[in-house]
């Protein structure tokens, strides 16, 4: 039975993928590479680190071992736990499984087993690389070799402990936050925020491990320390890899990674099983307090009430809170971060580019611009989509089509456009970018903005099984390949030595290209469409 | 389209038009699928018309194209005079409906949702003022109600909310695709009351229903559509004693057919 029911999760995750035999190879050979390259960069990263750390003092490469995996675990555990919330919690299958003659035991039993297995798989593509790679360069015998293999059975037991605390947790919590808007707003902004710094962090950590030989920067001498003597606080990490590396205390350490696993696995399974229990078998939600409306209901005339309509679409939709809303709030700080990351890499390691082709940063710092805003537009450019089943309202109340199109892709390019400005006065401010490249960067990312939000709205109104994954994919790639035209632009002349305000030239040339066959006679282009739409 | 122009052409039309509902030969097809095949359907002016019919006889495509959701293939539908290929907006502007699955904006409050519904259909501030206020009352829904988003509704108290929106511009016409799912009795009640009063008000209702009680109960005739044509047309006022027996009249059309 258990088996079973593992089965049925695995069938259920998988139940968007694509079906025929060649998207699904596709898929598999894309997945591969992604992995491969995951693989390739943070042994590489490890590696380079690994040097740089043996110098400072001996042991600090073990500790900032330990620091990693510790990290691994932390997040593959949270992302486990949303993943667990999701798998526990689940409204659809509480629904049918309820109604079986299942014990709630073998349930819970199947749910955890399904998120062990993906966790196992995740810790053997992410920490045994890292292991092999210390052992490799330390020089280890076999036994460490069979210990680092088995690592993933062990420490994803912990995991497994950690991610059903976590899915309570996330339950308890979205279920608090679920009917305020404000708070999920500022949990989203608060969730990006430290995205962002993590991003910061990693590329930071590139470049330490590209730049010079030694130590500085973010891992100075005093954090390596502070790492080394924070270890026996990475439980259970720590003791699963001192058993490794000291022959002596290996009973110790054994029976100290069995017990805190244990103790994990217990934890976890009592909490979720009570939170199980009492979320999923029964209990009623409870209503919010309503607020008194005072406000007299007044019909607004015109395209206010539509304008209005999209506007909460994008910001009472949890979906869109933290998809679209938190992303758009926080680009200007990740362009922040990443424009000027990047400046410093270039500049400090391929300065010989640089040399040759003196325009390259500025059509770098272009492409980010470009690449941010666009693809965070992207998620919000289907509007039709984004009505969900509500669409059939859409086609059935007496609105012009145009009107109510013009609404549709009014509000994302508004909030799209203030977040591109901001982000662009912000860098031009803070002399990451120069005053050519903000003015050519604003024209090319308007362009990209409304031509991405009015093409989204075609595709969307032409897809009849309205298959939003699919079009969110094409979608995404238009919001690529614009930037990227942009900059191999830039690049060719560049590399060719025209000036570059030509290049400029150029580029607005083709924004304006871009954006040109919206004002011929697209009225009439996009009532036909609308009246074609079929729905249901 | 302003208020003014759907008055004047109302006024205009409304002499005009014989059928406030009017279905010639209309056929829809799904890829190789025939769904409807030259369907042809008058609804008179003050009638509550049912339409019933089995699983996939075509009910719900019909609906789909009279109220703009689907296009058919060929033939006319006019509502209220108005042909709803040529003048979809004036056609729009008529009726009034609601869904077998009642949709709306969850994201929105019910008051939010009735604003936005008026706001589309251009509603003078004290028709809609007056309309929301008989409508509230005569399905019960309390102020706090109102107030609270439509997502944390039960299933009834959102169908109310879309009964309430398909009837606060007063249409001349009422679509409702199988209206009783998940409402409460006494609702019920009031809405099949509703129905009958509507007609009697010289408006038009067009329903549909598995319920074969609501439909005799309440219709003064009744369309069974059977492989997407209509295969029987009851008239309950010439004939009465079939409302009694409806259910065997429906039975036995499928049987006749040999389904």
């Amino acid at each position: 039975m258990i088996l079973e029911l593992i089965h049925k999760e695995r069938v259920e995750r998988r139940a968007g993928e694509p079906k025929s035999a060649w998207s699904l190879a596709l898929g598999i050979i894309l997945r591969i590479v992604l992995y491969a390259g995951v693989i390739i960069l943070e042994v590489f990263l490890f590696n380079r680190l690994y040097g740089k750390l043996e110098k400072y003092a001996s042991g600090s490469s073990f500790s900032f071992l330990l620091l990693i995996l510790f990290s691994i675990m932390i997040i593959e555990s949270l992302f486990s736990g949303w993943k667990a919330k999701t798998i526990l919690f689940d409204k659809n299958d509480r629904f049918i499984l309820g109604t079986l003659p299942i014990s709630s035991s073998d349930l819970i039993a199947s749910k955890v087993s399904f998120i062990y297995i993906q966790q196992v798989i995740s810790n053997f593509l992410l920490s045994v690389p890292l292991l092999i790679t210390f052992a490799v360069l330390k020089e280890f015998g076999p036994r460490y070799y069979i210990f680092s293999i088995l690592y993933p059975v062990v420490i994803s037991l912990f995991g497994v402990g950690l991610s059903l605390v976590f899915s309570v947790v996330f339950e308890v919590f979205g279920r608090i936050v679920k009917k305020n808007d404000i708070v999920q707003f500022a949990l989203a902004c608060l969730g990006v925020t430290a995205l962002c710094l993590i991003y910061q962090l990693i590329l930071t950590l590139f470049l330490e491990a590209l730049a010079g030989s030694t130590t500085s920067g973010i891992l100075s001498p005093e954090l390596v320390g502070h790492i080394s003597r924070s270890t026996k606080f990475f439980v259970p990490v720590f003791y699963y890899c001192s058993m490794l590396v000291d022959n002596i205390n290996f009973f110790p350490f054994t029976c100290l990674t069995l017990g805190f696993t244990l103790a994990s696995i217990i934890v976890g399974v009592i909490t979720s099983s009570v939170a199980y229990k009492r979320f999923a078998c029964g209990e009623v939600e409870q209503a919010t307090k309503v607020k008194k409306s005072k406000k007299a209901l007044r019909v607004q005339f015109g395209i206010k009430h539509l304008m209005k309509k999209e506007f909460d679409l994008i910001f009472k939709d949890s979906t869109y809170i933290f998809s679209y809303t938190a992303l758009l709030i926080m680009a200007p700080f990740f362009s922040f971060i990443v424009i000027s990351s990047l400046n410093s890499i270039v500049y400090a390691n391929i300065r010989i580019l640089v040399t040759y082709f003196p325009d390259i940063i500025s059509g770098l710092n272009m492409l980010m611009i470009l690449l941010f805003s666009s693809a965070i537009n992207a998620s919000a450019s289907l509007s039709i989509s984004r009505e969900g089943k509500s669409i059939q309202i859409v086609k059935y109340i007496p609105i012009k089509p145009e009107k109510q199109i013009l609404a549709k892709a009014t509000i994302p390019t508004i909030l799209s456009s203030i977040s591109l400005i901001v982000s662009v006065i912000a860098l031009l401010v803070t002399s990451n970018i120069d005053l050519m490249t903000s003015v050519v960067s604003l024209i090319a990312g308007e362009a990209i903005i409304v031509f991405t939000n009015y093409v989204g709205i075609i595709f969307d109104m032409n897809d009849q099984r309205r298959d939003s994954r699919k079009l969110g994919w094409i979608n995404t790639l238009l919001a690529f390949v614009a930037p990227i035209l942009m900059f191999i632009v830039h690049f060719v002349f560049s590399m060719t030595g025209v000036y570059v305000w030509f290049s400029y030239l150029v580029e607005v040339v083709l924004s304006v290209a871009l954006i040109s066959p919206l004002f011929f006679n697209i009225g009439k282009q996009y009532n036909r469409y609308f009246e074609m739409m079929e729905i249901g | 389209m302003t208020k003014e122009e759907i008055k004047t052409t109302e006024t205009v039309e409304s002499e005009e038009y014989e059928y406030p509902i009017d279905i010639k030969e209309v056929h829809k097809s799904y890829g190789k699928k025939h769904v409807l095949k030259g369907l042809n359907l008058q609804v008179k002016r003050g009638e509550v018309f049912g339409f019933i019919g089995k699983n996939g006889a075509g009910k719900s495509t019909t609906i789909d194209c009279v109220v703009g959701l689907k296009r058919q293939d060929s033939g006319t539908i006019s509502i209220c005079g108005y042909d709803t290929k040529k003048e979809p907006l004036f056609a729009k502007s008529t009726f009034g409906y609601v869904s077998s699955e009642p949709i709306a904006y969850e994201m929105m409050t019910g008051n939010e949702y009735l604003q936005f519904i008026a706001s589309s259909y251009d509603m003078i501030q004290s028709s809609f003022d007056s309309n929301y206020e008989f409508l509230r009352r005569k399905f019960e829904l309390s102020d706090d109600d109102m107030n609270r988003r439509i997502r944390e509704y039960s299933h009834g108290m959102k169908q109310k909310v879309c009964l309430m929106a398909s009837l606060i511009h007063n249409p001349e016409v009422w679509i409702l695709d199988e209206p009783t799912v998940g409402l409460d009795i006494m609702v019920y009640e009031v809405l099949v009351k509703m129905l009958r009063e509507y007609a009697n008000n010289g408006r038009t209702v067009f329903v549909t229903s598995h319920n074969m009680d609501l439909v005799a109960k309440i219709c003064d005739r009744v369309a069974i559509i059977n492989d997407g044509v209509v295969s029987d047309l009851i008239d309950f006022n010439k004939e009465p004693l079939k409302r009694k027996y409806l259910s065997k009249i429906f039975f036995d059309t499928y049987v006749k057919e040999g389904q």
